[in-house]
């Protein structure tokens, strides 16, 4: 009876059965997160369609070298978050803790380069409504809008998982020998994919519009 | 029990492929192939979806309700485009 209380939550007759609705819960949160994203792509895909040009435009003015830096970071880290779970279902909680632990650095590194980009957009005056530069046509800065708060957004959640991460990091060094579910861990790799599959939309759709001409 | 864990290998390889797509995504960015650019560049990042779906969260190793609820949000998404476009390409916002 102990070892049931220690791993199974009592509305659950089974292991299995806890897991198949911890991992259901996840999924759809993650479901309402793609909604809540794709009302913004929605919005970028509408502006996108009006203001075609200035929209290429204000996009040639994104540092891609940072943006393409980032995307290789969070690639990256989606691989050792998945090392990471992998380690914690064949119970190889360092290995785990390892992993874990790199993804956090690696987290850490996609804020900090975002951090450095910001810094150069306020630089090269590139936030709408504060003295906006006037080189880029006026509804660049409606690209703007939308450049700003999807990659803030999209930071937010990095923070978030970092957050989560790190719990799961404090849970596994302070076991004492208990078993910790290999789905806790799952699910924030399951959070921590979806925020890398946003990225992997943001980077085209900000940074590579209108590259070429 | 212990829950059925991934190989390394297919992890690596599944990264390895992600990367390249990357870089594809961004020369294919870089080529003057003008109305083609876009709809290429999103075919790359869908698969590049999929791979993440499919080997990092391991969306197809769970059952069919699973698998349901995780094309969901996608398929929600895609009545919600699917609406706002037949609103703005047939009536005249200009």
């Amino acid at each position: 009876m102990a070892e049931r209380t220690t791993t199974i939550a009592k509305q659950f007759e089974d292991l299995p059965q806890q897991r198949e609705a911890v991992t259901l819960g996840m999924w759809t949160f993650l479901a309402t997160e793609v909604l809540f994203f794709g009302g913004l792509f929605l919005v970028y895909s509408v502006y996108r369609h009006f203001y075609f040009n200035a929209f290429a435009a204000a996009s040639k003015h994104t540092d891609v070298v940072y943006g393409t830096v980032n995307s290789v970071i969070l690639i990256t880290s989606s691989l050792t978050m998945a090392l990471g779970v992998r380690a914690a279902k064949l119970i190889q909680y360092r290995n785990t803790i390892r992993f874990l632990l790199l993804t956090v650095c690696l987290g850490l590194a996609f804020l900090a380069v975002k951090g450095f980009e910001y810094h150069k957009d306020i630089t090269d005056r590139l936030v709408p409504g504060l003295d906006f530069n006037p080189d880029l046509p006026l509804h660049g800065q409606i690209f703007f809008w939308l450049y700003w708060t999807m990659t803030g957004l999209h930071a937010l959640h990095v923070i978030i998982g970092l957050g989560v991460i790190s719990t799961m990091i404090g849970l596994l060094s302070r076991r004492n020998g208990r078993p910790v579910h290999a789905h806790s861990i799952e699910n924030a790799g399951l959070y921590w994919h979806f925020v890398d599959i946003v990225w992997i939309y943001l980077y085209p759709l900000l940074y590579l519009v209108g590259r070429h001409s | 029990m212990k829950p059925e864990a991934p190989s390394i290998k297919s992890l690596v390889f599944t990264w390895l492929i992600l990367v390249a797509l990357h870089f594809s995504i961004l020369g294919a960015a870089l080529l003057p192939i003008g109305f083609f650019k876009m709809p290429l560049i999103l075919t790359m990042a869908v698969v590049q979806t999929a791979l993440v779906m499919i080997f990092f969260m391991e969306a197809w190793h769970g059952g069919k309700l699973l698998r349901f609820f995780a094309v969901a949000g996608f398929f929600w998404l895609m009545i919600q485009f699917i609406l706002v476009a037949a609103d703005y390409t047939t009536r005249m916002w200009h």
